[in-house]
């Protein structure tokens, strides 16, 4: 694992932000959503020593979060939701100066190499208060992932990119997660954009995690149990579908059956079974999976109005 | 240490980014400190250069305002502007530990101020005695002297104005809160007639004299006097600078 959390309690006074929130990532992309005020940000910044947890144990490569946080901060890397940079250096000052920081060797050219792979190139001698949001968001990119940490924590990344920026920046994302084997922790409200990158989810509200696990199993999971199939002939087919016991619904939608199922494991064996009675060929049998949106929606079901 | 040493160069690119601010504060150093001596046809050099010293010794007390304008502008504008912005955040957030940090604002405030002062003292002490600044190099201890009154009282200030600036994280706050911590009780005693010996500028001006020991206005203070101009001012801004450290170190909450 490379991030651990249990029973983690953050308070603010009177404001508890974190309730005994229990986590686990692993390598990977992962991806943590919820609504705002659920605790993500909170997290965050407990993992990276910004904050002191308030109860529960928290960490990062094995490493205590709080005490060892120096160590953890040289392994990782970080964006900000809403990032806020010095505007009046230039963009290659300020990431060079990060560079040494992190104590990397040869500080400027690292610095250039990483603005020109974020597409900054054009603009590492301007000033960072003449700089769009777009690229603000860029260069936070760049400081988040230069000197190639192990594990690279983004919060709101896409927030002010439009939506081919947005697409590029996945593209990015998954291009440094499969060269470099950087593990990513995304904390974003895109679920779409979410969907196509990440590995594994967490589900946040009101501090605590009501669900996590492989993004393919959680989608499974909450899936309504919907199938396609297309056979040879479907109009047999339709009809001894009707005939099983685990089937609750069976309709037409064009070229292919859909059927709403009970028990998933004794459907999946009955069509076998019915088609190989009925000697028909099955071009087409898969479940309807649902999206993460899906998934986010029923998970949260009628806690939350947005 | 390195990374100290980024920090620290870091922020004296940050304050000395406004050379309005090093050119009023040199003026009113200038304007604060006005002295001609052409010394007198059998005056020695000594004679000459400890008139000049003591009177510069004397006028640090008068620098009290602009050294606390200066302390208070870079604690404002380096300490709680970047809490306040998020840019600590952002250097938090990378591998450097809070007490580097801590420690290098607080040296960026102290010597941006201590720099700025002393360049235009001596500048001032230079150029308004020009006829006979040859003298003055020649007496480095005496000068000495001046320089160790101007630490003293930019300690103290620089001391006071991080701890505001640190606990505050709210760059109007810390300017009003520091200037009125360290401007107030002083404009409040002397309109009241009243002297409030332990701290900047009256514990200043006890130290000046007693550093005019071969004079005769030495024997009128005690040592428990100049312990309490010297050393309780020290104590009460290392105490304030201790508890904004750790305050810094193990409290606070990076939001």
């Amino acid at each position: 694992m490379v991030v651990e959390a249990r029973g983690l309690v953050k308070n603010f006074g009177r404001v508890q932000a974190l309730k005994g929130l229990d986590l686990e990532v692993g390598r990977g992309v992962f991806g943590f959503v919820g609504p705002n005020g659920a605790g993500k940000t909170t997290t965050v910044k407990i993992l990276l020593g910004l904050m002191r947890a308030s109860g529960g144990v928290a960490r990062v490569f094995g490493l205590d979060v709080w005490k060892e946080s120096f160590v953890i901060r040289k392994r990782t890397g970080v964006l900000h939701e809403k990032p806020r940079f010095p505007s009046w250096v230039t963009g290659l000052d300020f990431l060079e100066y990060v560079c040494r920081l992190k104590g990397l060797k040869q500080p400027w050219k690292t610095a250039l190499d990483e603005l020109k792979f974020f597409g900054l190139a054009e603009a590492v001698d301007r000033r960072i208060g003449g700089y769009s949001a777009g690229m603000v968001q860029r260069l936070g990119l760049a400081q988040a992932f230069v000197g190639n940490p192990e594990l690279v924590f983004l919060d709101e990344p896409t927030a002010n990119l439009d939506p081919l920026g947005r697409a590029e920046f996945l593209e990015m994302v998954k291009q440094r997660c499969r060269d470099d084997g950087v593990s990513v922790m995304i904390s974003t409200h895109i679920l779409s954009e979410l969907e196509r990158v990440c590995d594994s989810v967490a589900i946040l509200y009101d501090g605590v995690a009501l669900e996590q696990g492989y993004l393919s199993d959680l989608v499974e999971k909450y899936s309504e149990g919907v199938y396609v199939i297309e056979s040879s002939d479907n109009m047999r087919m339709l009809g001894g579908l009707e005939k099983l016991g685990c089937v609750e619904r069976v309709w037409v939608e064009g070229e292919m059956i859909k059927v709403k199922v009970g028990d998933r494991v004794e459907f999946e064996k009955g069509v076998v079974d019915l088609a190989h009675d009925l000697g028909l060929g099955v071009r087409r049998f898969e479940p309807v999976l649902s999206s993460l949106e899906d998934v986010y929606k029923k998970v949260l079901g009628g806690r939350v109005v947005e | 240490m390195s990374r100290f040493r980024h920090l620290l160069g870091w922020d004296f690119r940050n304050l000395l980014r406004f050379p309005m601010l090093e050119l009023l504060v040199g003026i009113a150093v200038y304007l604060s400190v006005l002295t001609g001596y052409g010394g007198g046809p059998s005056e020695s050099p000594y004679s000459i250069v400890r008139h000049i010293v003591w009177h510069f010794q004397s006028e640090v007390v008068s620098l009290y305002v602009p050294t606390l304008f200066a302390a208070v502008v870079f604690a404002s504008v380096g300490v709680a502007r970047e809490i306040e912005a998020g840019y600590v955040k952002v250097v938090l957030s990378n591998p450097v530990r809070r007490r580097d940090l801590f420690l290098a604002k607080f040296a960026g405030c102290f010597l941006s101020t201590l720099g700025i002062l002393t360049c235009a003292v001596f500048a001032t002490m230079f150029l308004q005695n020009w006829s006979v600044s040859k003298y003055i190099v020649s007496f480095p201890a005496m000068i000495l002297e001046v320089f160790v009154l101007l630490v003293l009282q930019t300690f103290f200030v620089c001391c006071v104005a991080t701890a505001v600036a640190v606990f505050s994280k709210n760059t109007a706050i810390s300017f009003i809160g520091s200037f009125g911590i360290l401007y107030l009780p002083d404009y409040m005693s002397r309109l009241a007639g009243v002297k409030i010996p332990f701290v900047p500028p009256e514990s200043t001006e006890l130290f000046s004299l007693y550093l005019k020991s071969d004079l005769v206005f030495w024997r009128q203070y005690d040592l428990t006097t100049l312990l309490g101009a010297t050393v309780v001012p020290v104590l009460i801004a290392v105490s304030l600078l201790l508890m904004a450290f750790m305050y810094f170190t193990r409290r606070y909450d990076v939001v």
